[in-house]
């Protein structure tokens, strides 16, 4: 299966000139998390904005620094700004919160060595597709309950807000639409294996007690995809929070995406990083 | 899985006041019966007659046909409008009928001062979804255009009730701000079912012997209500799924934290609190679903304390 994925994240990696990449080691609190970071090579006259990229791959899979080397090439080309990539630790090995709590700390890490790593200080923008972008959006409700740095947008795609599984998107797209309800249930029993964990805010981030004091967010999500509902949801608190919340939802896109949709994914998202931490962001 | 069973033992065993452990012992060996019984024993028990309450009936038309209202009000009201109580009563049909919540309304017009409005709305199984609740917002819209001429105002309503009766209202709550007419003032929610999905971790620790609900009878309830399971997903049904809860009015939910609506009552006030909505959550120690002897007096004062200052005597908003 993991082989399986690392064909779908576009595995092997192939070099770009355009962008160079380095591997640091992060301190977390379960040891070392290897953690690549991609820099366009072109001369920058200012310091460039900062993606943190938590991987999808449905908790499982994607493991490997080598697995999304691509699509982070791509994304610090399309968007001229750094990408943190850290290697977080994987169930059904590794299981929740542990995953989350390497990515936190890879935040951590992130917003402290922005600027030597050609970063602007303050402007970094989390995200990821899937249970990637479950990862993201806890995170970020990590790093406002912790009163430290926070995550200055977060771009969350196709992503798992609720671990229950229970929206009437998760039914009507369950079959034959590529991702099934059976499928997102697998993937977050490897991830909780308690599954009571589920009404764990840092599980489910729908069910935090607040949503006041996120960042500007992105929420993309495919009309057929099992886990549209969960994404309205999500902006629906977020909006009544009084966050900058924009919900992007694409038709006929169901939870996998055509290279057209996936064109004009990268597109918003460039739109949203330009907007929120690119170099004339506030 | 945590050993909810064990939890339940230590919890019931820790109980001190002797009142609470024997309701409860009660409960546990005798299930919903015993517990049905010690509702009338709380709530319902009462006079259909009070010198201080005069009462009258009405009929509204509502888009599913005639809904039997019945009007209460203090015998001596003066000239000033008092606030208005409409009352979506819970258990759908086993307090069906305007006999049988009387007595709980007539002790809300003595504690609050209020008028309570008490409409005899269709009840699943014989009406599901949304029947019962088009019958309480014509109920509330006939109330909004009577007020006046009751003894109220229009902009001084509470809708409110208990578990399945709070869903009703607040369903009605957001009927009333998305329809552009006459709003609520305030909602009263207590133990409410506000999201029939089924899926809060309180659902599995409050189950089992004495806690008078169980996620087995919470599904039979709303399955019957909803007619169609699927239904469950509807906003008006899970109000939790509403759009947006701005503009909802000041809400009181009052729960105990030993009810399986524990946590989607919690989440419904975080979700209320983050669109600045007015809203108190009073959480009782040691209450299960619905009222004990213990904690009676207390919901009833809170209740009557939370009237007064929406829409009663207290009421210091536009006039």
């Amino acid at each position: 299966m993991r082989e399986r994925g690392k064909q779908l994240a576009g595995y092997p990696p192939v070099d770009d000139p355009s962008v160079a990449w380095h591997d640091v080691v992060v301190d977390g609190p379960h040891g070392p998390i290897p953690t690549r970071i991609f820099t366009p090579t072109a001369k920058a006259s200012r310091p460039r904005a900062i993606y943190l990229h938590t991987h999808g791959g449905g908790y499982v899979m994607w493991g490997g620094l080598d697995v999304p080397h691509n699509l982070n090439t791509a994304t610090a080309k399309d968007n001229d700004c750094i990408v943190v990539a850290p290697d977080f630790r994987l169930p059904p090995e590794h299981p929740f919160p542990v995953p989350l709590e390497d990515c936190f700390a890879a935040f951590q890490w992130t917003a402290k060595n922005a600027a030597a790593i050609g970063g602007r200080p303050g402007k970094i923008c989390i995200g990821g597709g899937c249970t990637g972008g479950n990862l993201a959006a806890a995170v970020t409700l990590m790093a406002r309950d912790a009163g430290g740095p926070m995550p200055a947008a977060q771009c969350l795609q196709a992503t798992v807000f609720d671990a229950r599984c229970e929206y009437l998107s998760m039914y009507e797209n369950s079959e034959g639409y590529m991702l099934s309800r059976d499928d997102d249930q697998w993937v977050i029993e490897q991830y909780l294996q308690d599954m009571e964990h589920r009404f764990d805010w840092r599980a489910s981030p729908i069910l935090a007690k607040t949503m006041k004091g996120l960042p500007p967010t992105l929420i993309r999500v495919g009309e057929w995809d099992v886990l549209r509902d969960e994404g309205i949801a999500y902006a629906n608190r977020c909006r009544d929070a009084g966050v900058d919340v924009t919900l992007t939802l694409v038709p006929g896109e169901s939870h996998s995406q055509n290279p057209q949709h996936a064109r004009e994914a990268a597109v918003e998202m460039a739109a949203f990083l330009k907007k929120y931490v690119g170099p004339d962001a506030a | 899985m945590r050993d909810y069973e064990k939890l339940r033992q230590e919890r019931f065993a820790a109980i001190k006041d002797p009142v609470l452990r024997d309701f409860y012992r009660r409960i546990e060996e005798g299930g919903m019966a015993a517990a049905t019984g010690s509702f009338s024993m709380t709530s319902l028990e009462g006079q259909m007659t009070d010198s201080d309450v005069v009462y009258h009936d009405v009929t509204v038309q509502g888009p599913h046909g005639p809904v039997p209202t019945r009007i209460f009000k203090p015998k001596n009201a003066g000239k000033e409008p008092l606030g208005i109580y409409l009352h979506t009563h819970g258990a759908y049909s086993r307090l069906k009928g305007l006999d049988t919540c009387t007595p709980m309304n007539i002790k809300i017009v003595k504690d609050s001062g209020c008028i309570v409005v008490h409409p005899d709305y269709k009840p699943p199984p014989e009406a599901t979804f949304p029947v019962p609740l088009d019958d309480c917002f014509a109920a509330f819209l006939w109330t909004a255009e009577n007020a006046e001429r009751i003894g109220g105002k229009a902009n001084r309503i509470c809708a409110g009730g208990g578990c399945v009766g709070a869903n009703l209202a607040a369903a009605v709550a957001i009927m009333a701000r998305d329809a552009g007419g006459p709003k609520l003032a305030a909602q009263y929610l207590y133990c409410p079912v506000v999201d029939m999905r089924l899926d809060y971790s309180s659902y599995y620790e409050n189950d089992g012997p004495g806690y008078v609900l169980s996620y087995a009878f919470c599904k039979e309830v709303y399955t019957r209500y909803l007619g169609d399971w699927e239904k469950r997903f509807h906003p008006l049904a899970s109000v939790l799924l509403t759009e947006t809860v701005r503009g909802l009015p000041t809400t009181l939910i009052d729960v105990g934290e030993w009810d399986v609506l524990r946590d989607e009552s919690i989440a419904y006030a975080n979700r209320l609190r983050d669109a600045d909505v007015d809203v108190t959550i009073v959480i009782r120690p040691e209450m299960t679903h619905g009222p004990t002897p213990v904690h009676l007096p207390l919901i009833d004062a809170e209740m009557a304390r939370f009237l007064r200052r929406t829409v009663g005597s207290g009421y210091s908003g536009a006039t």
